[in-house]
């Protein structure tokens, strides 16, 4: 018997080789965060990113599973979920969003 | 194109293809100046972004990873997708093997090389020729 999801949507990873201090993070809040991509257009509003899949080996990361759908206009492999999207939290309106996770796999830079 | 300002767009941007390309290829194909996105929170990896306006009159977003390669191209809603594309690929002199993902219902313009286009080399006829013009000159 296939052992149970541990939430409706995922396997998603981050990659977290430029900030190592994410998994940590994730693990404590048990949250992944986003804010808007750039200010490079004002209509850019927050949203989590993520890489689809699992975690792939030997990638500094976290790997998670979420109840929150992925936006349905993503582009594939691109998973993300934007503000006001059911049941994306807004932390700071325009500024930092998150999603609750459960994570699956943690690898700590050595 | 050009680089465009970021008051130019006062709304978000979603997905229409994707694109895989090398980082040199990005600058030929896109020559606008991108910003450097570096904040783990704000792209998957570290990342290029632009607000680009083409010579059409259409905006177009583009995110650039420098991980996976991959260009995100993004439209804002009210732009028709498949008039998007023809304008963009009339001025970016892209091969359509390049693209990995279109959204379902945009039609890649016919006209668009689907590799890379070079001067074909043709050796052997070549050969040939210079084969017949030794025999010629023996007679």
């Amino acid at each position: 018997m296939a052992s149970p999801r541990p939430a409706r949507f995922g396997p998603f990873h981050r990659r977290s080789h430029h900030n190592p201090s994410e998994n940590e993070l994730i693990v404590r809040s048990a949250q992944v965060w986003g804010r808007p991509r750039g200010n490079y257009f004002a209509g850019v509003i927050p949203c989590v990113k993520a890489w689809d899949g699992p975690l792939p080996e030997g990638y500094v990361g976290i790997e998670f599973y979420t109840d929150i759908e992925p936006d349905p206009w993503s582009a594939p492999g691109w998973p993300e979920w934007n503000q006001g999207r059911p049941g994306v939290i807004t932390l700071e309106r325009n500024e930092l969003v998150a999603i609750p996770v459960v994570v699956t796999m943690r690898h700590d830079a050595e | 194109m050009r680089r465009a300002k970021p008051n130019e767009l006062s709304e978000n941007a979603f997905p229409v293809m994707t694109v895989r390309l090398t980082e040199a290829e990005l600058e030929e194909w896109f020559p606008v100046p991108f910003d450097e996105i570096n904040d783990p929170w704000a792209a998957p990896e570290p990342s290029k972004g632009a607000l680009v306006k083409l010579e059409a009159g259409e905006y177009v977003v583009l995110d650039y990873g420098r991980e996976s390669n991959q260009l995100i191209v993004r439209i804002p809603t009210n732009l028709n997708a498949s008039s998007f594309i023809a304008s963009f690929f009339r001025e970016v002199p892209m091969p359509r093997a390049r693209v990995l993902w279109h959204r379902a219902g945009v039609r890649l313009p016919r006209n668009v090389a689907a590799k890379s286009v070079g001067i074909a080399h043709k050796p052997k006829k070549r050969a040939r020729i210079s084969a017949r013009r030794e025999q010629h000159n023996k007679k």
